[in-house]
């Protein structure tokens, strides 16, 4: 049992990266990353989102009738991600100004519906629990990877000390939507890249060990 | 690489070259361009001295080292000797401000070589003209070097506003023999509509760019323009657009690159068209005082769809008896 | 039959308890949230008025113009907002003047989401110093490529001429109806 939920938690890091690999939540993804804790801040609220929603959609996926089933989900996410709104606006005013629109948008972020319809109307809520943070935590990784370059470039620093030297010219272009592109498309290809070499070393590994076996 | 079918004998419609992309081939085109640029790269070390020089000796330099280096992380056979990294180098520096500090230009020119063209494939295959987007890139980027400009003839002393500059926000209009000749500001290779017309000639002359497309660009942008200068007098004249900025130099060496325009005679057309309409709605109502780069940029992505539109399906359909 | 009633019990059960939890949840945001925006309005007139103490609100022509006092009974200066489309979006601007209404004391952005680098530097001391005791008589003029000659000129930012000129275009508008409206009061 530990096991099982153990994967579903793991596959949200890694092999099923919901920015890297299943490519979804792209519109947070590349507009809020200016910085680090830009991304911090827009992951954790999607985290809060995703995991109360599966939740709620896994503790009443027996009563919702299927017909109606899209249109109860989106009631349970809006409603969530409206108090997360509420409460990012009334205690960090400025973080709030900075995340702007894309606050509600996690409404439309189709991390959250495609778990709750793919996963956690399925599953039991301890499952959906494990499957939505796995999800959450992978998604505010990632955003917070794609924010420190972003900044990193953007400012020379990460949260507001200085890392590169001073010589530097800020990069304007890591700011503005193109530089949020464009770093995605290289971290995307990187991840391809390190995904392919660790898959090929476990298939030479696997045919060693087999020759192993035959051998013996 | 010729047209040299005649489609009354054979009853085939055929395209312009190239229709494939060998290198050997590309290597004669290729060091044609180059050759076509050496009137250009000598106004510019004119006007704007050592500045030119060493920018143009960077991005030429750094765009040879980048090309060899992702072929060889690509374990792909290094091609540097087909004089296309020279081309890309040697463009780019020319649409650059002579002032712009190296590093920006290295960046440039790595930038061009590894997302303009090797990310896509390599020579041959990629979407956009790569010195084109290494400029949209370092625009983006370095917004304050993009867009400083010197004067010609003195470039340590005085910096200035270009020509489109000054005619958008104050209404001045340079001479145009200055502007014909180049005695005016703006980026390395943009002055001197003179030396590029005679770039252009050498190039179609040989056959290394396809007339078409600058033909287009230049006849669009004239009849636009002279359209709303017939108007509103207050507009720039059609002469003026045609002379000022880089439109001459987009058209008769950005644009006509034919990896990244169409193929087909009807296509080039079309193109230039689109070229001409966006550059001077640009100009003149756009927040920006010069069009060309993103113009060419985005007719660059419609390519495809031209292609599509513009090419015969089959292959060897006969032409109607006419 | 059946079905449908429960389909529809169920929806309603569910947008109950939706509106329920989220008119509570307003009722604990909404006074906070009030309470930062005004901070930030705040914020920005004792930034244009370092030696303001307090400020009362006036309500005029339909706009909220804050009047402004020190230390004495009489005010310093009024403080008002001015919006207006900049190159990308809307710019925000708190404008100040001077009781004699020829005068700016100077402005704050509160909202501005211009190109970084080019028209983003309005948020910057050195442009915003700019408009400390600028002459209000006449409307204020941007001026690029040579510099500020007369009172009422300041230095457009360098390649961000459509910037510079809306945020001009923004003040004249707003002094200009202010005044219009504190002359006749």
């Amino acid at each position: 049992m530990i096991k099982q939920l153990y994967q579903d938690w793991i596959k949200g890091i890694w092999r099923n990266n919901p920015v890297f690999v299943q490519l979804l939540g792209m519109c947070p993804t590349l507009a809020v990353t200016t910085s680090l804790i830009n991304g911090i801040a827009m992951g954790c609220a999607t985290c809060f989102v995703l995991v109360a929603s599966s939740l709620m959609v896994s503790v009443i996926r027996r009563l919702i009738p299927g017909e109606v089933r899209i249109a109860g989900f989106t009631i349970i996410i809006a409603t969530f991600v409206t108090v997360a709104e509420l409460f990012l606006a009334a205690n960090f005013p400025l973080l709030s100004k900075t995340l702007g629109p894309y606050v509600p948008l996690i409404i439309v972020n189709c991390i959250i519906l495609g778990r709750a319809e793919a996963f956690a109307s399925k599953h039991s809520p301890i499952r959906a629990l494990a499957d939505s943070f796995g999800m959450g935590v992978g998604f505010t990784l990632s955003l917070v990877l794609l924010g420190s370059i972003r900044e990193l470039f953007a400012t020379g620093g990460i949260i507001g000390t200085r890392i590169l030297p001073a010589s530097f010219e800020n990069w304007v272009v890591m700011i503005m939507p193109a530089g949020a592109f464009l770093t995605l498309g290289f971290l995307i290809g990187l991840f391809n890249m390190i995904e392919s070499k660790l898959k090929s070393h476990k298939v030479t590994m696997s045919q060693g060990h087999m020759t192993q076996v035959k051998n013996s | 690489m010729t047209d040299t079918t005649d489609s009354k004998h054979t009853g085939f419609s055929l395209g312009s070259s190239p229709h494939i992309f060998s290198h050997t081939d590309m290597k004669e085109t290729m060091r044609g361009t180059a050759i076509a640029f050496l009137p250009v790269i000598g106004a510019s070390i004119y006007f704007f001295r050592l500045h030119a020089a060493v920018l143009i000796t960077t991005c030429i330099i750094t765009c040879i080292f980048t090309e060899a280096l992702c072929q060889l992380a690509r374990r792909r056979p290094v091609t540097v000797d087909d004089w296309s990294a020279v081309v890309t180098g040697c463009s780019l520096a020319l649409i650059l401000p002579p002032t712009l500090p190296l590093s920006a230009a290295i960046i440039g020119s790595v930038f061009a070589i590894v997302v303009g063209k090797q990310i896509f494939g390599g020579l041959g295959h990629n979407i956009f003209n790569p010195s084109l987007l290494a400029r949209a890139f370092l625009m983006a980027n370095y917004p304050r070097w993009l867009t400083t400009w010197v004067e010609p003839l003195k470039p340590d002393a005085v910096s200035s506003a270009t020509p489109l500059a000054l005619a958008k926000f104050q209404h001045e209009f340079a001479a145009l023999k200055d502007l014909f000749f180049g005695n005016v500001s703006g980026s390395l290779g943009e002055t001197s509509a003179f030396c590029v017309l005679l770039g252009g000639i050498y190039l179609f002359y040989k056959k290394y760019g396809d007339w078409r497309i600058p033909g287009s660009i230049l006849s669009t942008v004239f009849v636009y323009s002279g359209i709303l200068w017939v108007i509103n007098p207050a507009c720039p004249s059609p002469i003026f657009h045609l002379l000022a900025g880089g439109l001459m130099y987009g058209a008769v060496f950005q644009a006509s690159d034919p990896v990244t325009s169409p193929v087909s005679a009807k296509g080039k057309i079309i193109f230039g068209i689109g070229i001409g309409l966006i550059l001077v709605t640009i100009r003149i109502w756009g927040g920006l005082t010069e069009g060309v780069m993103y113009a060419i940029l985005f007719m660059n992505a419609l390519t495809p769809l031209i292609d599509r539109i513009t090419i015969p399906r089959r292959f060897g359909a006969r032409q109607s008896p006419t | 039959m059946k079905k449908t009633l429960h389909m529809v019990a169920v929806l309603m059960v569910l947008g109950f308890i939706s509106g329920f939890s989220l008119v509570r949840m307003e009722e604990y945001a909404a006074p906070r949230i009030e309470a930062h925006r005004r901070e930030a309005v705040e914020a920005s007139i004792y930034a244009i008025f370092p030696k303001g103490k307090s400020y009362k609100v006036l309500e005029l022509g339909g706009r909220e113009i804050f009047e402004v006092f020190g230390s004495s009974r009489s005010p310093i200066g009024y403080a008002f907002t001015g919006k207006g489309k900049g190159y990308q979006d809307d710019i925000v601007v708190m404008i100040g003047l001077y009781p004699a209404l020829t005068r700016l004391a100077g402005i704050e952005i509160l909202r501005s989401v211009e190109t970084p680098g080019l028209g983003g530097e309005i948020v910057k001391p050195f442009f915003k110093n700019q408009f400390q005791n600028l002459s209000a008589s006449e409307p204020i003029r941007y001026i690029v490529g040579r510099a500020p000659a007369s009172d009422s000129e300041i230095q457009a930012i360098t390649g961000a001429t459509v910037t510079s000129r809306s945020l001009v275009r923004i003040l004249n508008g707003e002094i200009e109806a202010v005044a219009k409206l504190l002359r006749q009061k």
